[in-house]
């Protein structure tokens, strides 16, 4: 589990090697040719097809997923996805309007990072994971 | 019905605290609005027109006594002594504070209540039949799965952030008393020679885009249920639209992908999850189950009026054919109590009202009631031999009216008076046609009849699916009311037709009397208003109500 903090929310960019939204062909940021073989950093967006990206999660080491507002419920559900569907086990890392009060539920579903919005309190956020007990769902783990 | 243990008390309590942090937070100025708004709308706190609004929550409408005390001491303590019984079997209050909201809700926890997902966008309260578990029509008693989604529900990591509120509702009964086929998901359990299996209903409801759900699973296996309801939800929570609130139901996105291509992604979607850790276990279910054991009921023979029951007067033989229904247990019977009452607005309530039915409860029906989507109250489980004095009992209490399903029997939302997305007022609409409808020996003769007015198009009064359904509408600054005609809730959900011109709130009245004598004068023996409507034509119904009117 991984909290990162940025002045506006937003992680760093120039390691990002695709990013997909919606049904469009990625957006390819780095040399494609490189992308085959290497290990890489993906962003996927709220409105991003699982289909669409799955043959590039085999070398994925890093998922950046983007929560473009804080009551959008799709990125939970893209990671269940991640997880439970296509069985991806490494980082994903949840960036945007991320607040401390979502922590935990973005946690059950399978995210392990995250970029806190600018301004939320990092020392508190943390301890808004396992705040309850008990739930009445399995966690989605990372 | 459902006992709470330690994990659920203390989980419950972990709610609290966490709400009182963020309102003490909010208050601090540390919690942005639009961030709390969202939390405690969570927590079933509105901002209405006058002061803010509890919805707590009635899972699948079923109360306890001791809970309906706490619910009486609570709007002494907290409001002003009244409640309101809602479509979705919850109760609200009208007038509670926001910094005693967190002590409010510390109060519901000790009684096992709570307002979580009350409101919001995510899923709502789970509703059932009124009569599970003693309807004589009933295949299987749906509250040990309604149960087990209430649990599953509660804030699910995934599904606290949908595109609009999702609203489900199960039956076990041949006679659909839940409404499933107007709910976002509606389950019906149904057996045949390889036992119980659910239909699965999605893409039915009311407000602004009225639509009568499609069946997607015609014989899903019971063990399946939460796989698949997560498949269902997880297409809707990645593809429902959240561009525009009023197309971000699922009936939309059902509409917009087609039956077929919508049950083919939930299928897409349900094979990973199919067979996994949340598949039920006849364990875990056989576990709700002895939640929902039969009351210790005693070996009684079935009593009439006729035929055993000491009958007092002509009042309580009206009532018992109006209001008293059969059981499945020999010598017990379920008792409709309506709560729509001369001068007092649908499904409102007084403390002394939830006492009284507190009393009642613990004497003649082991301590519980339920809460109907019609806003009234059942005590599901009363010996046949004690109902002339739980008659007379209720009578002391204004709560013996025998009009169960006639025309003053209607369900109304709060409306303009204290709902700040409303239109126009319904309470006052309700007060008039109640009038109008007054006299017991008319009311009567003309039989059943659903009235539903709702103040505005979220259409929580369920006007669609009223025989006769009211809608408030704002014309210029002036309240208005648009008529339809034929709707119906149940297993042969339809919704009404629109019947012209809206009309102004003086003369509502008067229409819907002139559309009742319309159906009195064309009916036949035994005719429903729906049946005589589809026999005659909507012509008929349309120039009656319209003759001489002045607006």
């Amino acid at each position: 589990m991984k909290l990162i903090t940025t002045v506006n929310g937003y992680p760093e960019h120039q390691e990002i090697d695709f990013i997909w939204s919606g049904y469009e062909e990625p957006l390819h940021l780095n040399d494609p040719e490189q992308r085959s073989n290497t290990a890489s950093t993906l962003q996927i967006e709220a409105d991003a097809l699982p289909d669409a990206f799955q043959h590039h999660l085999a070398n994925a080491r890093l998922i950046l997923l983007h929560l473009p507002a804080f009551t959008d419920g799709r990125p939970y559900s893209l990671a269940a996805i991640l997880r439970q569907h296509h069985r991806y086990e490494g980082e994903i890392r949840v960036f945007g309007d991320v607040r401390a009060e979502q922590l935990d539920h973005l946690h059950r579903c399978g995210i392990n990072s995250f970029v806190l919005k600018a301004g939320e309190d990092a020392e508190s956020a943390l301890d808004k994971i396992g705040y309850f007990s008990k739930w009445y769902q399995p966690n989605i783990s990372a | 019905m459902y006992q709470y243990n330690q994990d659920d008390q203390r989980f419950l309590q972990q709610r609290c605290d966490q709400f009182r942090e963020q309102t003490t937070q909010f208050l601090a100025g540390e919690l942005p609005a639009e961030e709390f708004q969202q939390l405690r709308l969570r927590n079933g706190l509105y901002i209405q027109r006058l002061a803010p609004m509890l919805r707590i929550a009635i899972p699948y409408g079923e109360v306890s006594a001791k809970q309906l005390r706490a619910l009486a001491a609570i709007t002494r303590d907290f409001d002003k002594g009244y409640a309101h019984f809602t479509t979705r079997q919850n109760i609200q209050l009208n007038w509670p504070k926001l910094d005693a909201m967190p002590d409010l809700l510390g109060r519901l926890a000790e009684v096992d209540m709570h307002a979580i997902q009350t409101s919001g966008s995510c899923i709502r309260n789970i509703t059932s039949d009124q009569f599970a578990g003693v309807a004589t029509d009933e295949i299987a008693d749906p509250r040990p799965w309604a149960e087990l989604l209430r649990q599953w529900s509660t804030l699910h990591p995934e599904f606290n952030w949908l595109p609009r509120k999702f609203k489900i509702a199960i039956t076990g009964a041949e006679s659909d008393r839940a409404a499933i086929a107007v709910h976002d998901i509606g389950l019906r359990l149904q057996s045949d020679d390889a036992g119980l299996y659910f239909e699965v209903w999605v893409g039915g409801g009311l407000g602004r885009t009225p639509l009568i759900g499609v069946c997607i699973n015609t014989r899903l296996e019971p063990k399946h249920l939460i796989t698949y309801l997560t498949a269902v939800l997880r297409v809707y929570n990645q593809f429902g639209r959240r561009d525009n609130k009023y197309k971000a139901r699922i009936k939309i996105l059902v509409k917009a992908m087609g039956q077929l291509d919508f049950t083919a992604a939930v299928n897409n979607a349900w094979q990973t999850l199919k067979d996994g850790p949340e598949t039920i276990s006849e364990d875990s279910i056989a576990r709700f189950a002895e939640h929902f054991s039969r009351p210790n009921y005693l070996t009684l023979t079935d009593q009439t009026p006729s035929g055993g029951i000491i009958t007092t007067d002509q009042p309580f033989e009206r009532w018992y054919a109006q209001n008293v229904l059969a059981h499945q247990q020999p010598g017990y019977a379920a008792v409709h109590i309506s709560l729509k009452r001369t001068g007092v607005a649908p499904g409102d309530v007084s403390d002394r009202d939830l006492e009284a039915l507190a009393d009642l409860a613990d004497r003649y029906s082991f301590g519980e009631a339920r809460v109907t989507h019609e806003q009234n109250i059942v005590l599901a489980d009363v010996e046949q031999t004690k109902l002339p004095e739980l008659f007379q009992a209720l009578g002391m209490h204004n709560l013996d009216r025998a009009n169960r399903g006639l025309a003053t029997d209607m369900i109304c939302c709060p409306g303009g008076d204290y709902c700040s997305l409303a239109n126009a007022k319904s309470i006052p609409v309700a007060a008039a046609i109640e009038e109008t409808f007054h006299d017991a020996e008319a009311e009567h003769h003309l039989g059943s009849l659903s009235i539903n007015i709702s103040g505005c198009m979220n259409a929580c009064g369920h006007h669609h699916v009223g025989n006769i359904g009211i809608l408030g509408v704002d014309k210029k600054g002036e309240e208005f009311y648009q008529l339809s005609i034929g709707g119906e809730p149940g297993e042969d959900a339809r919704i009404g037709r629109i019947l012209g011109p809206s009309v102004a709130r003086a003369e509502i009245h008067w229409v819907v009397q002139r559309l009742t004598q319309c159906y009195q004068q064309h009916r036949t023996v035994e005719e429903t208003f729906n049946q005589t409507l589809d026999r005659v034509g909507i012509e008929a119904f349309k120039s009656a109500a319209y003759e001489g009117l002045t607006s």
